[in-house]
């Protein structure tokens, strides 16, 4: 085998050498989203899911419709599987008046005491600067005064109360936005997105421990995938992988359109 | 087909979040201003190369700019390392990003200690009658740095205005602060059938022997 790379232009090089040969893929064929008749199928007259493992395996061969994304709320374990709609009304109660407790906590911060909290008001600057610029393409975030970018921010700011050592760091509001602009409720979006945050946390360390790992995992399935590639890679002095930072540190997010990564984060189970 | 290698420059952008790092680049790279509708934080790690030509000489710039990446030392050292040149960017509207700069520049002097520094005041639209930053406060900043910093530029990437010639001249002073190494290497190169240059071995043609330098 003849290893050779041929130059073709400054930007680019194509790197040759036949990656290795893996057993053919099993044939998967996708299924449809989860549907209203599915969905209400599985619930029994007090509203209880009397099957999750099968809307989860629906939702892993389609998705889910569109329409129906409130199952997200379950994925994400606002609600249990098996409670009852009266229970739910009940848990939504409590973890609204938790949610108003902490968004009150920061709303009552004086220009004052901020001015003699750093950290609160770094926090608070980093959130600003990125609610305006979190998806304004999309309709839903579109105008100035949008009263949704006010509500991004406002989840922003409690969710700093909530957890005030991770904080807000840059990338957040792009997690946030898919499930703001789905599920449109203050509340439900916030715990949603708390129990979204329990997963993700670690992309989000302080010293990037969690990002470190995952780059090289990537570098270490690419040494074994395309042996070739990741020698160059270490030619070039590449092989830190910061170039996949973004694709791994929002889940793709900034690499499909908004309707496209919703489906993606559906089927991979990101909500689960 | 050969071609001469024309030297590569690394150029980086650093700056607090904001102030406009990321539509710098763009204006350098496109030439294009994307409006607050579209705009999106960076994350991760962007760069462009450009040509840029003094007489006969060019350089590639190679443009870097970060979003989010930088909080840990190993990812800032690999960031900084190797560059040519660093661009401290704060924005000409907010004070508190032109303050926080001497933490950017003790990364730079810490990490790419080799760097030619230069400042640039962004957002020069939105300066208004009454200046968050004025000219004088860019000017103490410099001398409070003991002259580390080589230039300081103004510019708008909304208008455009001042971005291109920011650019060249920083281009420009790094074409000339190379010139010398550049014409080692080609005496090296065409004189004596090596591509290495060695010091020392042809430079005392007065037979003097060189002095160790200076360590005052």
């Amino acid at each position: 085998m003849v290893n050779r790379s041929l130059e073709l232009d400054d930007d680019y090089t194509v790197v040759g050498g036949k990656p290795i040969t893996l057993r053919p893929r099993p044939p998967v064929e996708r299924g449809d989203p989860l549907s209203h008749d599915e969905w209400y199928e599985v619930q029994d007259s007090e509203g209880r899911i009397r099957d999750p493992d099968k809307i989860k395996k629906i939702i892993f061969r389609g998705g889910v419709k569109p329409s129906l994304r409130i199952v997200w709320k379950f994925l994400l374990g606002l609600y249990p599987w098996d409670s009852t709609r009266d229970e739910r009304e009940v848990i939504l109660k409590n973890k609204s008046q938790e949610y108003h407790r902490m968004k009150q906590q920061w709303q009552s911060i004086s220009k004052d005491q901020e001015d003699r909290w750093a950290d609160y008001s770094a926090r608070k600057s980093l959130i600003e600067k990125d609610v305006t610029r979190t998806d304004r393409e999309l309709p839903f975030f579109a105008d100035d005064s949008s009263r949704n970018l006010q509500t991004l921010n406002d989840i922003l700011m409690t969710y700093v109360m909530y957890n005030f050592d991770l904080g807000y760091v840059q990338g957040m509001s792009d997690l946030l936005s898919p499930l703001l602009c789905t599920l449109q409720d203050e509340v439900e979006t916030f715990w949603c997105f708390v129990s979204f945050m329990e997963r993700t946390k670690h992309n989000f360390d302080m010293d990037q421990a969690g990002m470190k790992k995952q780059l090289g995992q990537v570098y270490q399935i690419l040494c074994i995938m395309a042996p070739d590639l990741s020698q160059y890679l270490v030619s070039v002095e590449a092989n830190n992988m910061f170039f996949c930072f973004r694709w791994l540190l929002v889940l793709l997010k900034r690499e499909f359109s908004p309707d496209d990564i919703m489906v993606l984060w559906e089927v991979l189970g990101i909500y689960r | 087909m050969a071609s001469i290698k024309v030297p590569e420059q690394k150029v980086i952008l650093c700056g607090e979040y904001g102030v406009g790092k990321s539509s710098l680049f763009r204006r350098y790279a496109y030439d294009t201003f994307i409006s607050s509708s579209s705009r999106k934080s960076t994350l991760g790690l962007d760069n462009f190369n450009k040509e840029y030509k003094v007489d006969d000489r060019s350089i590639q710039m190679q443009l870097w700019d970060t979003g989010g990446m930088e909080r840990v030392a190993s990812i800032t050292s690999s960031y900084y390392k190797f560059a040519e040149a660093a661009i401290l960017v704060f924005s000409l509207d907010n004070a508190a990003s032109f303050h926080v700069l001497s933490q950017h520049l003790l990364e730079i002097v810490t990490y790419a200690e080799n760097a030619k520094i230069f400042l640039c005041g962004n957002k020069s639209d939105l300066e208004g009658t009454t200046p968050q930053v004025t000219e004088a406060d860019m000017e103490n900043f410099c001398e409070q740095c003991h002259n580390l910093i080589s230039s300081t530029y103004k510019t708008s990437c909304k208008t455009g205005e001042g971005v291109e010639e920011m650019f060249a001249d920083i281009g420009r002073q790094l074409i000339l602060s190379n010139r010398s190494r550049l014409e080692l290497q080609t005496m090296g190169a065409g004189g004596i059938g090596t591509d290495s240059f060695k010091l020392g071995g042809r430079g005392s043609e007065e037979g003097e022997v060189a002095e160790p330098p200076c360590l005052c």
